[in-house]
Formats: structure tokens, C-alpha cells, sequence
């Protein structure tokens, strides 16, 4: 279980995330939704235990990342946006340095080349991250995400940069997470993924939240019956709705 | 995850496989393998050998009876202390920046483990320190056998000479005890400077103030009182200053550690150096891990910011470095624009607007910075005294070429990083390869062609008889740089990879040479109608040709391989 109070982040005199506060259940879903610049990043690097929150809790598993980082970073998962890897180690070694950091060597053993063989890169296994493209990157850094079988993974953008299949494959690999009792967010400016993906939605605006719910919730609360997860967004966040096409196609 | 060999094991596993990794790529990549194999010969040839060579003959030079007038002792102090002060002013630039070494792939990766941060700062403390032990030894590689005789003869008016080898050990336990209180004082100072917090901000400005504000004040001391210096003695003597003493106190400490075995109440003050360089430690490592819940949070923002930009300018990534520096400053407004933007150049020439106006954005501030000295070159030669009605006008001309090499290289070399990794963008445009080079080698000579003129201009109206050997320069220039700048980016397109430092070095080694061989021949035909008496503008216009014609062939050899070029291999 992810538990999220009051939580504030500022960068010097910047205010990234202003008080947010919410709560993750085994076995859902939920989507992190909101603009660019919303503070979606910056608020799941608190929770991920990178950054430093300037005010407020975290608390995963009932452990609470400030004061009992190691057990609470233990049943973590974060894959971040376009991750950064370290290119001097191979897609195999990688995935076992992972495992080493959580101490859940047995687990790679067990899973490792299963892992890499459902995204697609067993023939990679003894290939520097260095070689790889942007999209298996992605892939592996959701296959060093799941060697631990942790049960809060928090997921930036998972799916911008994988091939169809890949995306299928991440899909589903929510899916069974979910199945499993993990309590998951995920960042996503797809918002068709999210509706469909999602149990309910929190949506973010200049560093605070708008809205959470399900997409009824949303549509009850916000009198908007009917209208999609799209049509809710760019209302709540005061986008702009999509101009006129320009070319004629 | 409780116990510390459990947390260490990953971060050693990473290192160690990194480093094993990095070197396999290296030998088994034959780019990086002939990159390597060169940039080790040059080293060797360049500064090993020679160093290794010279004992014998420093020994033949060295006096039999260094006739040394003061106590020896007090040199043997003043050179232990001007050791180890200079390597403490080296630690102290590098005081608030310790921390800010993390990769962003320690940031996505290792930050969201459980992995003790405390575990991780002693993991790199230990790291930095044997790196930070092994760095006075790169220096000392150089002249480390002649120094040692110089040392050795110090102590020939001694009671005890062989006492020169023990006191060099107690230098190196000093130098590793002092190490040990700058990397972790390093850590401390800047894990508590450089937090995200407002006050922070203050702090680092006042941590940075008040060390500058010292070190001005003493190395103004230190002028005045080395102005009027006579000789050894009076160095001698500022080096025994209270001030140095005490603004270098630990070099102070650690120096009285290295004359234990002759000062007379030695091992005391011995202990009382180490002890308080143990002192410094302790407090040092005490305040680092008070800040260990901002390491991560300042590593994350840094490692995206000035990583950026350090490994883009450490590529040779100018635009990148430049444009990086805009975003990280938030400079967003929009830009203004100048009579460039109106020109309505299509085709391959858009190519050549697209890089004017990205040099003027990029490489403006070198522009401003190197004119004054091309304008410099151009007069010299006219303000020099000749017979001769035109002046050295020979003198002129390698000048203009010196001028044309300074900015084609330095555009062409920083720039032609930039065209690889934009590549992707290049190729799919309705372009031959070899056009696709032209134009962008080409583009790289409007800045140098800028210079050159108003160098030019300002050698001729200094001097007028130079009216001819300006015609020839302004008819060479943009030739001249067309060929150099082929030339790098030939070398460039060969030794692609811009992260690897063997081969960036390699690269600056091909390139010159390449430069040289290939500027030969039109410069040679140049020199040889100079000689000869041909008419300067005639000799100008032939030498060209030959230049444009060899730098077609360039392009004609570098076109495929960019058009093959594949960033992620």
C-alpha cells in the first residue's frame, strides 16, 4: 500500500508539488495524470525516495520512507521516464545488480531469464546497455522493476518509446501485478491507456491536485456525464481542446 | 538488507564490472583499440620516456656539495610545506563540488533501491579518497626520479642522511591523512551547500565568499611579500609566514608530521598534526552524514543539470552545451531576429542559413573573445619596420593562415559533433551524402571568412601596401577553410564516438595531422609562386583551386561514410 500526505516539494523558491495527499490500495491502479510541468515527475520521485519532500509523508508497506528508507524502499518498484541505465554493464548484469541492491538474488535466478525472455531480450543478455535502442532500454528497466516482485511500483511514462507488442506486454504485466496485490501508479499522458488501464485517476494541475476518482466519479463530481477521460481532463486542467487540423489529410 | 557487506556488494559489483566492461569494449572495438594504442604511445613518447630518461643526466648536472646557507632543515620544512599546500589548494577548488559526480543512471537506478545512502557516501568517500591518494603520483610520474635526487641531496649536510627515505615516508602517511580530511571535509562542505533548500543558497554564497575573499588576501600577501624576494632565503622565510601557516593549517599539520624525525620535540608534534587532521576528519564525516537525507535529492537535480552540460561541452557538443545552459538558466523568451531570418535561401544554402544562425547563437562569445587577437595578427605585420615598401607581407600571409586555422578549428571541431548526433535529422533531406558534407563543411568557414576580413581590412588600412597580399588572403580564405574543415570533418566521421576520451584525444591528434598534410599542398603552391614571383592575387586564385579541389575530394570520401554513419554503434 502506498500512503501519500500532504506531500510538498520546492525547488529553492519553486513550488513543484503543493500538498498532495492520496492513498494506493493492493491490488489497483491508479493513473497520475495531468499537463506537462504538472509536477507528475517530481512527485513520484518523493515517492520513489530520490528526492527530498520539503513537507509531508510517504508511507509504503506502512513503513515510512523517511524514517525506515530500507524497509520501505524494499517492496518499491520505480521505472522512470526514458531511464537512464548504466551502459557498462550488460542487459544480464544489469538485471542482476538490480536483484543484488534488493537482495533478492534468488529471485533473479529463478526469474531472470524468464524475465528477459518475455521483453524480448535474451538475445541481448550478454549485450552492453551501452547497444541497446531507446526501446529496449525501457524494457529492461521494467524487467529490473519486476526481478524483485515488489508490491508498490510506481511507473513514469512506461509505455512512450516501446514497440506494440512491448506495449501489449507492459499492459498485461500491470495486469498481473495488479492480480497479484501490488498498489501501482502510473504516470501517463495517454489518456485512452489510462481510462482503460486504470481503476481511478488522480489528476494534477501547477503542482496540486484537481480531481481524483474513477472516470464516473469524475464525470458525477464535475457534471459531466458522458464525456471521456479526455473531455474531463482538458476541462479540469484548462487545456486548450484540440485546434483545427492543419493540413488536409 | 541490514548488513553493510549486503550493501556493499551491489556498488562493488558495479564498479568492478563497469571498469572490466569498459576495458573489453576498448580492446575488442578496433576504432578504440587503434584510439587507445595511440593515445597510450603519445603519452609514453610525449612525457614517460623523457622522464624516464632523465635521471641519469639530472644526476650529472646535480653539484657534488650543494652548498646550502640556512639550516637544511627549514628547506626540507619550507619544500614538505609548498608540497602539500599546493595539493590543499587543488582540494579546495574542488571543495563544494564533491558530491555532484553522480551519473543519472545512479539517480533512475540505484537511488530507488534500499541501498543505504549513508552506505553509498562511504562507498564513494573510500573511492574518491584512493583516487584522490593516487593523484599527486600522476604528477610526481613525470619527475618523480629526479626529484628524488634533489631530495636525496638536501639531506647531504644532515647528520643522519639516510634519513631522506624515511622522511619521504612520513610525507606520504602526511599526504594520505591530509587526503583523507579534504575528501571528507569536500563531501560535508558541499552535501550542505548545495541542498535544494532556500538557505542553502545563502550559504554556498557565503562559504564561497569568505574562501575566495582568503585566498585573494593571501595570495596578495604573498606578492608583496615575494616582490622584493632576493633569493632562496627569503622564500625560505615567507613559507615560515603565520598567515601561510594558518591558512594552510592543515598542510601545517601534516607538514610537521613529515620532520618527526629530526625537529626536536618531533613525535610530539607529530602527534599533535595527526591527531588534528584525525580531528578534521571525524568532525568532516560527523557533518556529512548529518546531510545524508539531502544527498540523493541534490545528486537527482545536478546529475540531470550540470551532467548534462559537462558531458556535452567533454564531447565537444558545443550547440549542446550552449543550448543546455539556456535551458537550465530558463531563458525561454523569444529570440530576436536579424536580416539572417529574412533571407529566403533554398535548397543546400538553407543548410548554410540554418548553421549561420546557429553559430551566431553558439559561438558568438568565442567570436568576441578571438577577434581582438586575429585583428592583432593581421596588424603586427603591418606595424613591424621593413625595407621592404609592403612590409614582411611573407609574415602577413602565415599570419592570415594562423587566423584562418584558429576559427575554422575552432567552429569545425565543436561543430561537426553537433551534425553527427543530429544526423537523423540531416540524411532524410533531398541531398546527396557528399552535398549534405559540402555544404556543412562550408558552413563551418562563414564565421572565419568574418574574421578574416575585418582583419584584413584593418592590416590594409594600417597599411596599404598590403592591398595584394589582403586581395590573395581574402581570395585563399574561404577555400583554406573549406579544406580544413573537410579534413576535421573527416577525422570526425572516422573516430565518431564522442564518449569515449581515448578516442576524442585520438581524433585531436588525426586532425591536426590531417590538417597539416593536407594545407601542404596548397600552401606549398603558394609559397612556391611567392618564391617564384608569380602575381600574389594569381598565386592566391591557383592556390585555392587546389585548396577547393581537395576538399571536394574530401567530401566525395566523407559523404559515404556519413551516409552509412549509425549514432548507436
Amino acid at each position: 500500500m502506498l500512503e501519500v500526505q500532504g506531500l510538498v516539494k520546492d525547488y529553492k523558491s519553486f513550488r513543484a508539488v503543493n500538498h498532495l495527499t492520496f492513498t494506493i490500495h493492493p491490488g489497483e491502479i491508479v493513473g497520475l495524470l495531468g499537463p506537462n510541468g504538472a509536477g507528475k515527475t517530481s512527485a513520484l520521485r518523493c515517492m520513489a525516495g530520490i528526492l527530498k519532500p520539503t513537507q509531508g509523508h510517504i508511507r509504503i508497506n506502512g513503513f515510512d520512507l523517511d524514517s525506515e528508507m530500507a524497509k520501505a524502499k524494499a517492496g518499491l518498484a520505480f521505472v522512470p521516464e526514458l531511464p537512464s541505465l548504466y551502459e557498462l554493464l550488460t542487459v544480464d548484469e544489469h538485471l542482476r545488480f538490480v536483484a543484488m541492491c534488493f537482495d533478492r538474488l534468488d529471485l533473479y535466478e529463478a526469474k531472470g531469464d524468464e524475465l528477459l525472455a518475455r521483453y524480448h531480450l535474451m538475445d541481448k543478455k550478454r549485450e552492453l546497455v551501452a547497444t541497446l535502442s531507446k526501446g529496449m532500454r525501457q524494457k529492461l528497466a521494467i524487467a529490473c522493476a519486476l526481478v524483485h516482485e515488489a508490491n508498490v511500483m510506481l511507473f513514469d511514462e512506461p509505455i512512450i518509446g516501446i514497440d506494440p507488442a512491448g506495449v501489449a506486454e507492459v499492459k498485461e504485466e500491470l495486469k498481473r501485478a495488479k492480480e497479484s496485490g501490488a498498489a501501482i501508479l502510473v504516470s501517463t499522458h495517454l489518456l485512452d491507456t489510462a481510462e482503460k488501464l486504470c481503476d481511478r485517476v488522480l489528476i494534477l494541475r501547477k503542482g496540486e491536485m484537481v480531481a481524483q476518482g474513477t472516470l464516473a466519479e469524475l464525470q458525477a463530481q464535475h457534471n459531466m456525464a458522458g464525456k471521456s477521460l479526455e473531455e474531463v481532463f482538458l476541462e479540469l486542467t484548462g487545456e486548450p481542446s484540440p485546434a483545427a487540423p492543419v493540413f488536409n489529410v | 538488507m541490514s548488513s553493510l557487506a549486503n550493501q556493499a556488494r551491489p556498488l562493488l559489483f558495479l564498479t568492478f564490472r563497469s571498469i572490466l566492461n569498459g576495458i573489453k569494449r576498448a580492446l575488442t572495438t578496433p576504432r578504440r583499440l587503434i584510439g587507445l594504442v595511440f593515445f597510450l604511445g603519445y603519452y609514453f613518447l610525449m612525457f614517460i620516456r623523457p622522464a624516464l630518461t632523465m635521471p641519469s643526466r639530472t644526476m650529472d648536472r646535480m653539484p657534488a656539495n650543494l652548498d646550502i646557507q640556512f639550516p637544511p632543515l627549514v628547506v626540507i620544512d619550507g619544500i614538505a610545506f609548498a608540497i602539500l599546500a599546493t595539493l590543499s589548494l587543488f582540494m579546495l577548488a574542488g571543495l563544494t563540488s564533491a558530491n555532484t559526480g553522480y551519473k543519472p543512471a545512479d539517480v533512475d537506478v540505484l537511488f530507488s533501491t534500499p541501498i543505504s545512502p549513508r552506505v553509498l557516501l562511504g562507498f564513494r568517500i573510500l573511492r574518491d579518497y584512493l583516487v584522490t591518494l593516487v593523484f599527486p603520483l600522476i604528477i610526481a610520474l613525470f619527475g618523480l626520479l629526479p626529484a628524488k635526487v634533489g631530495w636525496q641531496t638536501l639531506f647531504r649536510g644532515m647528520p643522519n642522511p639516510e634519513y631522506a627515505g624515511l622522511t619521504l615516508r612520513f610525507l606520504t602517511i602526511s599526504w594520505a591523512l591530509m587526503a583523507l580530511a579534504w575528501v571528507l571535509l569536500g563531501y560535508a562542505v558541499s552535501l550542505f551547500v548545495n541542498r535544494s533548500d532556500t538557505a542553502s543558497d545563502r550559504n554556498r554564497r557565503v562559504f564561497i565568499g569568505c574562501v575566495t575573499g582568503a585566498v585573494v588576501m593571501v595570495g596578495g600577501y604573498l606578492y608583496m611579500s615575494l616582490r622584493g624576494a632576493q633569493g632562496v632565503e627569503d622564500w625560505v622565510q615567507v613559507g615560515q609566514s603565520p598567515i601561510l601557516r594558518g591558512f594552510f593549517f592543515m598542510a601545517s599539520m601534516a607538514t610537521q608530521m613529515v620532520l618527526a624525525p629530526f625537529s626536536p620535540g618531533g613525535p610530539t608534534s607529530a602527534l599533535w598534526g595527526a591527531g588534528g587532521l584525525v580531528g578534521i576528519s571525524v568532525g568532516a564525516y560527523w557533518l556529512a552524514i548529518t546531510q545524508t537525507p539531502w544527498m540523493y535529492d541534490q545528486a537527482a537535480i545536478k546529475a540531470y543539470s550540470k551532467n548534462n552540460s559537462r558531458q556535452l561541452q567533454q564531447s565537444g557538443d558545443l550547440m549542446g552545451a550552449v543550448a543546455e545552459n539556456i535551458r537550465r538558466r530558463g531563458k525561454n523568451k523569444p529570440l530576436k531576429e536579424w536580416f539572417v531570418h529574412r533571407l529566403r535561401w533554398t535548397g543546400m544554402w538553407a543548410l548554410i542559413w540554418k548553421e549561420i544562425i546557429l553559430q551566431s547563437r553558439a559561438t558568438i562569445g568565442l567570436f568576441i573573445f578571438l577577434l581582438p587577437f586575429a585583428i592583432f595578427m593581421g596588424v603586427l605585420p603591418a606595424i613591424i619596420p621593413s625595407r621592404r615598401a609592403e612590409g614582411p607581407g611573407s609574415l602577413f600571409l602565415f599570419m592570415q593562415l594562423m587566423v584562418v586555422f584558429m576559427f575554422t578549428l575552432n567552429s569545425a571541431m565543436t561543430g561537426f559533433i553537433e551534425v553527427l548526433k543530429r544526423v537523423d535529422l540531416q540524411r532524410p533531406l533531398p541531398f546527396k551524402p557528399s552535398q549534405l558534407v559540402m555544404m556543412e563543411v562550408a558552413s563551418k568557414g562563414v564565421i572565419t571568412w568574418i574574421a578574416s576580413i575585418i582583419s584584413v581590412i584593418v592590416a590594409v588600412c594600417v597599411k596599404p601596401a598590403l592591398w595584394q597580399h589582403g586581395v590573395a588572403v581574402l581570395l585563399c580564405v574561404p577555400f583554406y577553410s573549406l579544406l580544413m574543415s573537410s579534413a576535421v570533418f573527416l577525422a570526425t566521421i572516422l573516430f565518431p564516438d564522442v564518449d569515449d576520451p581515448t578516442q576524442r584525444q585520438f581524433r585531436g591528434l588525426v586532425t591536426m595531422l590531417s590538417i597539416v598534410i593536407f594545407l601542404f599542398f596548397p600552401a606549398g603552391a603558394m609559397i612556391g609562386m611567392v618564391v617564384l614571383n608569380v602575381n600574389l592575387i594569381l598565386a592566391g586564385a591557383l592556390s585555392s583551386l587546389i585548396a577547393f579541389g581537395l576538399a571536394v575530394g574530401l567530401a566525395a570520401i566523407s559523404g559515404p561514410l556519413y551516409a552509412n554513419y549509425n549514432p548507436s554503434e
